[in-house]
């Protein structure tokens, strides 16, 4: 379990380099979208629909109101990918 | 003694002003709103009326204020500005949407969420259909599109709300994705006010030791063209970069022309 959340951390990390530039050494499970990485709600939108791609599940943008971290992505992701 | 009278003039001149701008707000809204939607025509004709009385509203007041000798102003590519698409503007005192609207017949402004729950401003933000920014960015941008097919100019702070005097302007990134998504070229505005006043600091009533002076100059067009190479996230970023140092050169300059 544990690794697939790792791998799954990774693969939000090298999205985040290609669709947003941000340089992987800033991504830490902790930082906060907003404030240390700063991913507005239209960079959000974005990041669901790539994430749609990546995972081949079917996202809903209700599905990531409450995140706030790359953890909550992270957490997100695995949930929706075991169900 | 001849300047304290002037002076004591120019504040009860303000208090009066903000004060017909209060009850404006209050009670205008509440004559125009059901004449709006009793007059024969379609939603988006009663959109455009709310806006054309907003505007012309706003206009008397500027007058009003002038009249009494609490501002001056001069205006710069007024025709540029009536032509455009997306206005951005920098935002250092409250009076700023005041001019902008009152120099567009057809504005469609993107407003505050709070602005909606404060009694004075959301008769006029119903009236003329304006946007509402409730924080998620990405739903204006899908109404900044119909915005645009309506034919009516949108008016967008880039900082997003009034900057603190002295320090570099930071903009947010909707307003480029607004120019970029909807593919529409950004009229700028330069707004200074000297002596400064207005300001999210200042209370209305600490009034300036002379009366404010508004230039309101609309600069040439942005081709939004110029920053569509790569994919709308990378070109957001881009155009923010552009527009971020533009606004603080353009500032810059006006400042030190004018001090």
């Amino acid at each position: 379990m544990m690794n697939k959340q790792e791998d799954t951390f990774q693969q939000v990390v090298a999205l985040f380099e290609e669709l947003f530039e941000l340089d992987p050494a800033r991504v830490k499970p902790d930082s906060n979208l907003y404030n240390d990485l700063d991913i507005d709600s239209i960079d959000a939108v974005d990041l669901v629909v790539e994430l749609r791609k990546m995972t081949g599940i079917k996202i809903k943008p209700e599905d990531f109101k409450s995140v706030r971290t790359v953890n909550d992505i992270v957490e997100q992701v695995d949930k929706l990918t075991a169900e | 003694m001849l300047a304290k009278i002037t002076f004591a003039w120019r504040w009860f001149a303000t208090a009066f002003s903000f004060f017909i701008f209060g009850v404006g707000g209050i009670i205008v809204p509440l004559i125009v709103v059901p004449i709006l939607y009793i007059l024969p025509g379609s939603q988006l004709q009663r959109e455009a009326r709310g806006q054309k009385f907003i505007h012309l509203a706003f206009a008397t007041f500027i007058k009003l204020m002038r009249f009494l000798g609490v501002l001056t102003y001069e205006i710069h590519g007024a025709k540029e500005l009536r032509n455009a698409k997306l206005v951005l503007a920098n935002h250092p005192t409250l009076l700023d949407v005041v001019f902008l609207i009152a120099l567009i017949p057809n504005a469609n402004c993107v407003v505050k969420g709070a602005l909606t729950r404060n009694p004075f401003m959301r008769g006029a933000i119903k009236a003329a259909g304006y946007t509402i920014n409730s924080g998620a960015a990405s739903d204006v941008l899908i109404e900044a599109k119909e915005v645009f097919d309506k034919g009516q100019i949108m008016i967008v702070f880039p900082e997003g709300t009034r900057t603190v005097p002295g320090q570099s302007h930071l903009l947010k990134r909707g307003a480029a994705n607004i120019a970029i998504r909807a593919g529409v070229d950004i009229t700028p505005v330069i707004i200074t006010c000297v002596p400064i006043s207005l300001t999210k600091q200042d209370k209305w009533y600490n009034i300036p030791s002379s009366p404010m002076h508004f230039n309101i100059s609309a600069l040439p067009v942005i081709k939004v063209h110029d920053f569509q190479s790569s994919n709308d996230i990378k070109n957001a970023r881009l155009l923010t970069d552009y527009l971020t140092k533009y606004f603080n050169a353009e500032v810059a300059v006006n400042d030190s022309v004018t001090k």
